[in-house]
This record gives structure tokens, sequence and C-alpha cells, in this order.
């Protein structure tokens, strides 16, 4: 897990992917998986970054922000609020932490103890991510240091120091990706076949995207809606008193999505460059919820000013408490669950706990009879520890994508969907099937959804000659045998969530 | 600020929060399960 070595091969993974494509091993949140499993680990994870969101938010606010007429209660709620959004867990404080890193830079800004500051910079890599936020920060600061060195002519030598903490932290934390990235020989990411467009992107989806990032930003950063923000900062700017940071930041927020509505179109000149296309720099939505949680305390500080209009406060606090609730569907998901009003599995569910002590006794977990995923995604096979010929990695061998490309060559061209999201795209390295399509990103077919697959085309002696021993299936295939594969039981039942099928080549 | 323009706004924000709420409720629990906002995204 921390081996700095390209040698490291993971065998299990792809027939051999290497170590350093993977995720770091030096973060917080992989050395708590380690630790204590992925279950409790990403508890624990959550716990943790949802805590240094709070205190330094609150910190933040205490030390930072001029707010003369709401009360503690409102700033302490406003501070819950923050970690009320939902977020992936293995991005860390990308989110989270914004107070924390706003706060760094106040720190700088008002030239205080630099020990602290500098802490903070250096250990932020650790608990973030740093493809969602990690790179984005060092564009920022990269841009503040030159406005403050050619414009404001100011004093760089903490601005530097600060810097360079923060670099070594990304550099230390992200160790193996980086080393990876400059050092792996005879390794080329299947990311350089990326084809984002065809075509020059339409208006129509540039107004679409940035009323949606707007509105309720993206899946990948949080599901953050800001429409009542957004309403109570123009009453509250436009009706009652205009305050010049409530504009800069809003200003700000309209920035980063024109920037991320705009920025197919520079996708699109630039599909040429390797560096551009793999990386996309259109990644600073991370910095939205905390922008709208600054331009709620300004508004609710305008707001405190009036008597009549103080006591909406709580309503307004309350009401966004309920938006950020609704639009958390993990625990939606969970509160459904627990008034028995919900079919979503649960993490054992999920991960077929049962069903595979059972395929444990079937299927041999032999680096010669790998496994291969239909209908359910082999993220759980791994978890099982057997080793796969597909999965979901953000950089594998672009050699082993056209390998693995011959066994679903004629399902893909029978489907223009899974062909698209395969050949421009595939981080989903997957067993895709033309009859289950690709709407249903994860393309699970639980026990409940009952599909069947009539005629599967798949090349099974490209899957033996990848090492490829089972197929397990989440619907029946019923023309196995045409395939020459032989069917060797059913796990599970049509009450559990998978109903999984066994098939041998 | 005026008694009448004060009642204004406070109808106003009261209406903005029933509109925000009823909008968040229609688009993340009425609209159909596989909608992407609901992070279908495992």
């Amino acid at each position: 897990m921390h081996s700095l070595s390209n040698e490291v091969i993971l065998e299990n993974l792809m027939n051999g992917l290497p170590r350093n494509v993977l995720p770091s091993g030096y973060t917080v949140i992989a050395n708590l998986c380690n630790l204590f499993d992925i279950f409790y680990g990403y508890i624990l994870g959550q716990y943790l970054f949802k805590t240094i969101g709070f205190l330094s938010f609150y910190l933040f606010i205490k030390r930072y922000m001029t707010l003369n007429y709401i009360n503690e209660y409102g700033i302490v709620f406003v501070c819950l609020l923050l970690t009320a959004i939902q977020f992936f867990t293995p991005f860390g404080i990308s989110i989270m932490g914004m107070p924390l890193l706003a706060y760094g830079f106040a720190r700088l800004y008002y030239q205080q103890d630099f020990s602290i500051t500098a802490l903070i910079f250096f250990i932020f890599p650790f608990f973030s991510s740093f493809v969602w936020s990690g790179i984005e920060i060092i564009i920022l600061f990269n841009i503040y240091l030159i406005y403050l060195f050619v414009i404001k002519k100011n004093e760089m030598k903490k601005w530097i120091a600060a810097w360079i903490s923060f670099i070594l932290g990304t550099t230390i934390a992200n160790s193996q990706f980086i080393y990876g990235m400059l050092q792996l020989k005879d390794f080329r990411s299947h990311r350089i076949e990326y084809i984002q467009y065809n075509d020059v992107p339409n208006l129509k989806d540039t107004i679409m995207e940035f009323l949606s990032f707007f509105f309720s930003t993206h899946y990948h950063i949080s599901i953050f809606v800001s429409t009542l923000i957004f309403a109570i900062f123009i009453l509250s700017y436009y009706g009652i008193r205009k305050n010049p940071w409530a504009k800069t930041i809003f200003y700000s927020i309209v920035f980063i999505v024109l920037w991320q509505a705009f920025y197919p179109f520079i996708e699109y000149a630039t599909q040429d460059i390797v560096f551009i296309k793999s990386f996309r720099f259109n990644r600073f939505g991370f910095l939205l919820p905390f922008l709208w949680f600054i331009i709620l305390l300004i508004s609710l500080d305008t707001i405190a000013r009036f008597r009549l209009l103080s006591k909406t406060i709580p309503i307004i606090l309350v009401s966004q408490f309920l938006i950020l609730f609704m639009a958390n569907d993990e625990t939606i998901h969970n509160y459904k669950k627990m008034i028995g009003q919900d079919d979503f599995p649960s993490f054992n569910e999920y991960f077929a706990v049962d069903q595979f002590k059972e395929i444990e006794k079937i299927i041999p977990k032999d680096s010669n009879q790998k496994l291969l995923s239909l209908g359910l995604s082999p993220t759980i096979s791994q978890y099982h520890d057997y080793p796969t010929l597909d999965g979901l990695f953000s950089v594998y061998d672009l050699d082993y994508k056209h390998q693995f490309r011959e066994i679903i060559a004629a399902e893909l061209a029978k489907n223009s969907k899974i062909k698209e999201k395969f050949d421009r795209w595939g981080n989903r390295c997957y067993l895709y099937s033309s009859e289950l399509g690709v709407e249903n990103v994860q393309n699970c077919q639980s026990a409940h959804d009952v599909a069947k697959i009539y005629k599967l085309e798949i090349d099974t002696d490209v899957i033996r000659k990848m090492k490829g021993g089972y197929i397990l299936s989440a619907v029946e295939i019923l023309n196995y045998k045409d395939l020459r594969l032989t069917f060797v039981q059913t796990v599970g039942t049509k009450f559990d969530f998978w109903k999984l099928y066994i098939y041998k080549l | 600020m005026s008694d009448q323009k004060e009642k204004l706004y406070f109808a106003l924000i009261l209406l903005s929060c029933l509109a925000s709420l009823a909008l968040t409720y229609y688009t993340f629990v009425i609209l159909p399960k596989d909608n992407v906002a609901l992070g279908s995204f495992f």
C-alpha cells in the first residue's frame, strides 16, 4: 500500500495493474480504510472530515468575519449546515476543508504566527484529493502569487513559504501517483484515447450546464442546492443593503460556474493535448458550497438588522437544512430504509456478503481463472479478493483496454451508447451487454429487475487467453451454451438484492 | 426601512423558502429514481 516502487504490480487486477496508478496510500482516508476496513474507514472518515469542516468554519467566522447582527446560534447553525452536505468520502476535506484553507490564507494575509499556517498548508493534501482539489488549489495559489508579486508588490516571503508547504505536502501525500506518472515505463494510460467531443459543444448544453452547476453544483463535488441562498442574497443585497464582500464572492461563484459551463469549448479546442485532456482543469466547483455559505452568512447578518426580518432567520436556516437533507440521497435512503420504504441495498447487500460466502465454496481464488462480472460492478468481486479481468479505474493500461475490447466488440457494435461509453471514456472496463445498455451507469441488475439476456455475443476465446475462468452474472444468460459456457449454479434468491448466476468457461 | 417594506421582504423571504423547498422536493424526491443528481453513480 505504501510502496513507492514502480515494480509493485497488482496481479489480481486487470492482469497486472501498477500500484502507482491507483490513489495514494499516504492519505488519511486510505489509511483509515486500511486500518478499519472500508465500511468503518468511511464512517470514521466522514466524522473526521465533518468535524474539521465545522471547527475550521467556526474559527474562520469568529476570527476573520465581521458579523454584527446575527447571533451565535445562527453562526453555529450555518457551520452545522456545512456538515450536512453530501460529499464523496474518498475526496476527504476537498469540500469540507475549504474553511480550513481559507483560515490558512487569512492567517497569511494578516501575517499571523507562521508555524500554524505552514502546518495547515502542509497537512491539507493528506486529508484531501489531489485530483479534485490539489491541482486546482495549486493553480489558484500560483495565480494569486503572481497577482501579489506583479500588481500588489507585497512582501512575498511567507506566501512563498506557505506555497512550498502546500507543494511539499502534496508531493509527499501523492508521491506514488506522481512517481508513477513520471517514471512508469512501457505504460500508456487509457486516458490518452479519451474523446470528449465529436462536434463543437452547443450553446443549449452550455446554458443547461451553467444552470445545473449554479443551482446544484456537481455530483462529484457534492449535491449542494443553492436556490434559497441565491434568493436570500438577491433580496438582502438589492433590497436592503449592498455588501461589497457578498458581491465579490457572488461574482467569484459566477466566474467558476461560467468556467465550468464553457470549459467544453476549451476541451474541444485542445483535444490533441493529452495533458489537458487527461487532467480536466474545470474542477473548481469544490469551492462553491463554502462560498455560498459565506454569502448566506453575510445576507443573514444584513437581515438580522431589522426586528421583523430577523424572525425569518430560523425559518431560512431550517429550510436550508431541509433542502440539504432532501438532496442528500445517502441520508434519505437510510431514513427510508428505517421506515421500510426503500429497496436501495445496504452495504452488506450491495457487496453480496452472504452470496459470496457461498461463492467462495464454488469459485477458487485462482489467478488463472479470473472473474468477469455482468450486470454488477466488478468492485464487488474485488472487495472479496477475487482476481478480476474487469474493473473501474481512472488510469489503466491502454493496451489492456484494446485487448479487453475484443471480448465485447460484437456487443459494442450493437449499441452505440455502450460503444461511446467504452471507446470514448472507458474508465469502466466492464463486460457490457447491448441488451442491458448503459442508461443506468452502474449497469447493476438486482434480483428485483428480473432482466434476462437473450443473445450475448462475447469472445470467450479472448477471455480464456486473458486467463478468465468464470462469469458472475446478475442476469440469466439464455444463450450460454452457444458461448461454450457451463452453467454452474445460482446463488441468492429473488428475495435478496442479488441473485447471481455463475458460468464457467 | 419602512414597516411596509419590511413586511414585503418578510413575505418574499417566506415565499423563497417555500419555493426552494418545493423545488428541491420535486427534483430530489418526486423525480425518477435514476435521476443523475440523486447520486446514482456508485
